[in-house]
């Protein structure tokens, strides 16, 4: 049983695939073992926010960032990333839009909702691995997260 | 002889006495004649005849033109109770009875009675005897005298007496008659000249239409009040001025002409429609008649015109040429229908849109040129139209004489006569087969763009669903060859490289659709561009991912473009990045671009000395996914030239390209030019 304060990256993917290949490729470079995949908008929004505000993982400063796609049933992408980036309490933590969708209006809409970055999916397995891979040691590594 | 007195007849003395008394009374007579002027005379000639005739009473009278008796004057010697006559009796012929003055008369000849009688010239008088006696001239009955009351009874000797007397007096009578006529008919002729002078001149004066007395010199002898207030100068003024002084240049020639044809006698009268200019400088139209009037030789003495003010009528008239003018030569086809709709006029736009003249639609109902579909709502129209309502601009279909149906908008308006009521109606058309023709187009455009949309989105979803399942095939097979290499033989390690190059491949695919689809989208901002700096730096960027390749790039001096700056420079991008590819394989590749402008349009090219191609497929370069090497020769989707094309299309400009295979290719596109 991991301990919740030890996820470090939480993944709102709803494609099975995708969230395989994107675990792997995590795992591959050694850049995150605990790894938390929800399927939906609604089971982001309920693991972030939480039922007990005292056990969030958010309140521990665990959460190291948040994988985010768009298009998903329920709730939807863009609503996880307004709610999170709304609330003073989680605000703070990383959310990396990666999505199929490279429209313009889509980034846009993304970074004026607050994100800290926006990631086409590539098609191709090297690159979409190298993406991950890259993403996870600048987000994981390289960027400094305030102490708690 | 003395002595023997010799016995005169018997009677001689009488005789002799009564000749006496009668050359006296005829000499007496003669004298009132000549002297006495006026009626008196007959009063004068009874006082005379009375004591002649020993008659009381009498009265003596002449018959007027008509053969009425008239009495000037009853005398008598009488109480002065009984006055003389001093007015003149008149007997009209048609009134006389059977008196005996009346029988006298029509019977030419003397009727005496001794017997009291009551139709007596003088009503008044009693009288118990008398003598009614015509007056004869040449046998015919001037005049009467009537003698009464005689002490004692008339006898033949008093009538002979009387006939002696009036056969003296006739004469006289007859010449003072005639004298008095002939007075009467010069007074008379004299009373009438001044009646019509008198007449005359109120016409000249007060006449509503300017009269004037011309002479032949054309100076003016006499204006009345209405000339002088028509040309604005007093009559006195108009006495120094001929009529060729007022008359409005442009009208003096034909003027004259008429003039001088009532000269020469050739027209007795002429009439004509021109101007005078008034004291004021202002021009008044007006109708002018002349004639002359000639002296007995012939020769004309002067020359009389009238002169009538038709401004208002020249006005009027302008004005209704005006407004015919506007009907037949208007833009608008217009019909005059009557109220049962049968066409009354047409104008001559009419007749062009129908194809028909106005003799052949005049008295046709206007169904005829309505297509057959509208005749109802024509007639409904008609009745709005005549009950007062708006019929403006109603869409309709009329029919010209080929048949063809043509789209117009009508207007119907309603025609009154002078009391108000509806007379007629006037139909205008307005052809709208262009505004329908246009209509049209923006609707298919509006069609053509809303498909176009749907194509965007469906291909935009499409490209995106189509991306996640791909990753999936080149990610899993990429796993098994990784997690499996152990148990993978080369052969099964190719065939998941063929899966994972043809996943690579369609996302290619996708991209380049995408890419085309965003393009179309997108707005278009245009700027001014440098395209010598554009193709530098494009070509830099190139460069960098080649750098081992040898290029020289020759950039001349092409004009600045005028176009989105992004989008200019993916095609420069695009076309640069070709040229780049398909000169690989030389040793020294050479790529130009320049440009030039021409009227309205900039073109620019860019030229390479690469694998060129064959110009028998020149149209397929631009076709989307179209290529002319194959994959092995040039990696490539073939969707290059095809953003290019569909960027310079919105842009307004064309694509086309020249190439040889070998030699080398050039790729031109052009841009309508930048006005500054």
């Amino acid at each position: 049983m991991i301990e919740i304060d030890e996820i470090e990256v939480l993944l709102v993917e709803d494609n099975p695939n995708d969230a395989e290949l994107a675990i792997r490729s995590l795992k591959k470079h050694n850049l995150a073992n605990n790894v938390h995949w929800v399927k939906d908008g609604a089971e982001a929004l309920e693991y972030v926010f939480g039922n007990d505000p005292d056990t969030a993982p958010h309140m521990n400063g665990g959460l190291k960032f948040i994988l985010l796609d768009l298009k998903m049933p329920k709730v939807n992408g863009k609503e996880v990333l307004k709610k999170i980036k709304a609330d003073p309490k989680t605000n703070s933590i990383p959310v990396v839009v990666m999505t199929s969708s490279n429209d313009d209006q889509d980034v846009e809409e993304c970074y004026r909702l607050g994100a800290n970055s926006y990631i086409t999916k590539p098609v191709e397995f090297e690159k979409f691995t190298k993406v991950v891979a890259d993403l996870g040691y600048y987000w994981m590594i390289i960027n400094d997260y305030p102490h708690r | 002889m003395s002595g023997n007195k010799t016995k005169d007849p018997p009677g001689l003395a009488d005789k002799l006495r009564r000749s006496e008394k009668e050359i006296t009374l005829r000499n007496e007579s003669a004298d009132v004649f000549l002297t006495i002027p006026d009626d008196e005379m007959y009063n004068e000639i009874l006082k005379l005849v009375l004591p002649a005739t020993e008659s009381a009473f009498g009265a003596f009278g002449y018959l007027d033109e008509n053969k009425s008796l008239v009495v000037p004057s009853m005398a008598g010697h009488l109480p002065s109770k009984y006055r003389v006559q001093k007015k003149n009796i008149s007997f009209p012929r048609d009134a006389w009875g059977d008196n005996s003055w009346c029988r006298a008369i029509r019977e030419k000849k003397a009727i005496y009675s001794n017997k009291p009688s009551t139709n007596m010239l003088g009503h008044h008088i009693t009288n118990q005897r008398h003598i009614s006696l015509p007056v004869l001239f040449r046998g015919e009955v001037i005049g009467l005298f009537q003698i009464a009351n005689k002490k004692t009874d008339y006898n033949e000797a008093d009538v002979q007496r009387l006939e002696i007397i009036a056969g003296f007096v006739a004469p006289e009578l007859n010449a003072r008659l005639q004298r008095e006529r002939y007075e009467e008919q010069g007074q008379m002729a004299k009373e009438n000249i001044r009646d019509r002078e008198a007449k005359f001149r109120s016409i000249f004066e007060q006449a509503a239409i300017g009269i004037a007395r011309m002479g032949i010199d054309g100076r003016w002898l006499e204006v009345n009040q209405r000339f002088s207030d028509i040309v604005g100068y007093t009559p006195q003024e108009l006495m120094k001025l001929t009529f060729r002084d007022i008359t409005h240049p442009d009208d003096l020639k034909n003027d004259l002409e008429y003039v001088r044809r009532l000269i020469s006698g050739e027209i007795d009268n002429y009439t004509m429609e021109k101007r005078y200019i008034r004291k004021d400088g202002s021009e008044i139209w007006i109708n002018v008649t002349g004639s002359g009037v000639r002296k007995p030789s012939g020769e004309p003495e002067y020359f009389i015109t009238t002169v009538e003010d038709i401004s208002q009528k020249k006005r009027a008239q302008t004005e209704l040429i005006q407004m015919s003018k506007v009907f037949m030569d208007g833009r608008n086809p217009i019909l005059i229908e009557d109220l049962s709709g049968n066409i009354l006029r047409m104008n001559k736009e009419a007749e062009r849109f129908y194809g028909f003249t106005s003799d052949e639609l005049v008295g046709q109902p206007v169904t005829a040129i309505v297509a057959p579909e509208h005749h109802e709502q024509n007639r409904e129209l008609q009745e709005r139209c005549i009950s007062g309502g708006a019929v403006r601009n109603v869409e309709g279909i009329r029919c010209d004489r080929s048949g063809k149906e043509i789209p117009v908008l009508q207007t119907l308006s309603l025609l009154k006569d002078e009391k108000g009521n509806p007379e007629a109606i006037a139909s205008m058309v307005q052809d709208i087969t262009e505004l329908k023709l246009a209509e049209k187009q923006t609707q298919r455009v509006a069609v053509v763009e809303a498909a176009n949309r749907e194509l965007e989105t469906f291909s935009y979803s499409i490209s995106h669903d189509l991306r996640a399942p791909l990753r999936a095939i080149d990610g899993y097979s990429h796993i098994i060859v990784e997690d499996y290499r152990d148990r993978l033989d080369d052969e099964g390690k190719r065939l998941l490289d063929v899966v994972s190059d043809n996943a690579r491949k369609m996302g290619e695919l996708i991209n380049d659709i995408l890419e085309l689809s965003r393009l179309s989208r997108q707005q278009l901002t245009p700027s001014i561009i440098d395209m010598k700096i554009l193709a530098q730096s494009t070509f830099e960027e190139l460069r960098a991912a080649a750098p081992e390749q040898k290029i020289v790039l020759k950039v001349e001096s092409p004009p600045p473009a005028r176009g989105d700056r992004v989008l200019i420079q993916q095609v420069m991008s695009n076309l640069l990045a070709n040229a780049i590819k398909f000169t690989g394989n030389k040793a020294t590749a050479v790529i130009e671009v320049g440009g030039s402008r021409k009227n309205s349009e900039c073109t620019y090219f860019v030229r390479d000395n690469g694998a060129g191609f064959d110009m028998q497929f020149a149209d397929k370069l631009f076709g989307m996914f179209q290529r002319l090497h194959s994959e092995e020769e040039f990696e490539g989707t073939g969707i290059g030239l095809s953003i290019v094309q569909r960027i310079i299309h919105r842009h307004g400009g064309r694509v086309w390209a020249e190439g040889q295979v070998g030699e080398g290719a050039t790729l031109y596109f052009s841009l309508p030019s930048d006005r500054g």
